[in-house]
């Protein structure tokens, strides 16, 4: 996978099976310097990733088709794939649900409701640490 | 008997006609219904349109009258509120208020500020019909806007109805707005279950903005009052001061003394392990039973006296006369180390009828297996 060059932005996926998240989610990263593809479920999702091997993947849990978890273990068990960072944006806040995320191998876990730019600056974070 | 076909032939006459009317009927209310949702949809698209450029976390905002502007040029005009394209436009506003927190949000409050929205559900509270109100209420916490907070202070106190009271401190509980609280508290007087029941949510789920004044709810002189501020101080799991909850461990009530005592540990007060090593010794047993368990959340104090002492206490609660304390006081042993599995192994030398062998059995059983169950190398960095 290549590391963003100053030419390149970075490729973020975005999937949640709510439009308008997705939708608002797809502006707030693409204002942060992204280059963003969106899926509307999990298994579009690992499809998405498989092929455009992106820099960071958002992904919501509860999903339909596949899971945020699932997705997660799915693309953690790809030796192609691990190497990416996910991170959860999810209502699902619970204290077991922030474990799971980060035991799923998340790198970082947002809950709704979020603030965009918060969402920004967590994204950028990710990004620089690549 | 005549029968008469004249008649027959008007009676099915008129049900064939009212048959055809009623399937007109049908028909257009349906068509109605599907041009709304057409409208809605419509109107809904160029909302979210609008929206994607509001919510640019780049560009600067502003609101004039009814129109958005964006970077000063006008992006959207809200229409007055109120019928199909309103609805919609407040729905989706609202909408995406349940997902956005931040300043991004109150561009969007101040939309429906703004726009007449907030005023025009604010008004609805006055409505004769209890439905209204309460769907104006529900409307006014998806807004999440504060102007409406004294509109529904005074519906939560004063409305004869009590769904739309308890909509109504449900809504100011999404709302958040921290003057609400102690109206929610007076209510937690009430004698209803149901409505305690609904409010300690609602103050639940306010959390951190409710705790100033649950803390200060501690000292009320109505024990219901105190016990249910502790439950949901324990809820949150924060207190913005814990002496009045210390001070509430030596309270005449046994109920207060127990609830305090749990909240002090999920608060994880660890100022508060000394006097909750006074209160291991209380007379009611729930009461110890809670202070064994916030003892074994707080864990032992650093300082060499103190943790002799906190060591002597719970070997007490090992020999307590109640199997929960001791189970309790068991596994706060483990936890605290070596120093407490010594205990532990001691206890275990004691007569085999002894209940304090048998909780200190259970207790290292279940470290062995959950020990086992860890990772090698998690193991060998402890």
């Amino acid at each position: 996978m290549d590391a963003p060059t100053p030419q390149r932005k970075p490729k973020v996926v975005v999937a949640d099976d709510d439009p308008d998240i997705r939708r608002l989610v797809q502006i707030t990263v693409t204002n942060a310097g992204c280059d963003v593809t969106v899926a509307a479920d999990g298994e579009e999702a690992v499809e998405l990733v498989r092929t455009s091997r992106p820099d960071l993947v958002i992904l919501d849990v509860l999903m339909p088709r596949m899971d945020g978890w699932e997705v997660a273990k799915e693309l953690k068990g790809d030796p192609e794939t691990a190497p990416i960072p996910i991170m959860f944006l999810t209502s699902r806040g619970q204290e077991h649900d922030v474990l799971e995320g980060f035991n799923s191998g998340a790198a970082d876990y947002m809950v709704k409701p979020f603030s965009p730019r918060e969402l920004q600056v967590r994204v950028r974070a990710i990004l620089a640490k690549r | 008997m005549s029968f008469d076909l004249n008649t027959l032939e008007l009676a099915l006459t008129c049900l064939a006609m009212a048959l055809a009317g009623l399937v007109l009927f049908i028909m257009v209310m349906r068509m109605i219904r599907e041009h709304r949702a057409a409208v809605a949809a419509r109107v809904r698209e160029t909302v979210v349109e609008a929206l994607g450029q509001i919510l640019d976390t780049q560009r600067t905002f502003a609101v004039d009258e009814r129109t958005a502007f964006v970077d000063d040029i006008p992006v959207y005009v809200m229409p007055p509120p109120g019928g199909i394209v309103g609805d919609a436009v407040r729905e989706t506003i609202v909408d995406h208020l349940s997902f956005i927190s931040g300043d991004l949000r109150v561009r969007l409050v101040s939309m429906l500020e703004r726009g007449g929205y907030v005023a025009d559900a604010t008004r609805s509270l006055h409505s004769p019909v209890a439905e209204t109100r309460l769907k104006s209420c529900m409307m006014l916490g998806g807004m999440h806007s504060r102007i409406a907070v004294p509109a529904l202070i005074e519906i939560f106190n004063d409305d004869p109805d009590p769904m739309v009271r308890i909509n109504a401190g449900e809504a100011l509980g999404v709302i958040g707005a921290e003057p609400a609280v102690a109206h929610l508290l007076k209510a937690l007087r009430t004698p209803t279950r149901f409505q305690q029941v609904r409010v300690s949510e609602v103050l639940s789920r306010m959390g951190m903005t409710a705790v100033p004044a649950l803390t200060a709810a501690i000292d009320d002189d109505d024990v219901r009052i105190i016990a249910l501020a502790l439950d949901i101080l324990a809820d949150i799991g924060w207190m913005s001061d814990f002496d009045p909850a210390i001070r509430a461990l030596t309270h005449v009530s046994p109920e207060v003394r127990a609830r305090a005592a749990e909240a002090l540990g999920r608060c994880g007060a660890l100022n508060a392990v000394e006097p909750l090593m006074n209160a291991a010794s209380d007379p009611a047993w729930f009461v110890r039973v809670r202070v064994m368990k916030a003892l074994q959340v707080l864990g032992s104090p650093h300082d060499r006296s103190q943790r002799a002492r906190f060591l002597g206490t719970l070997e007490q609660g090992l020999h307590d006369g109640v199997w929960w304390v001791r189970q309790h006081a068991a596994e706060a042993l483990v936890r605290v180390g070596d120093d407490g599995r010594r205990l532990l192994a001691r206890a275990m030398l004691e007569a085999p009828e002894s209940p304090a062998r048998r909780a200190a059995v259970s207790a290292l059983q279940q470290f062995m297996i959950s020990s086992a169950a860890r990772p090698k190398a998690t193991a060998a960095a402890r």
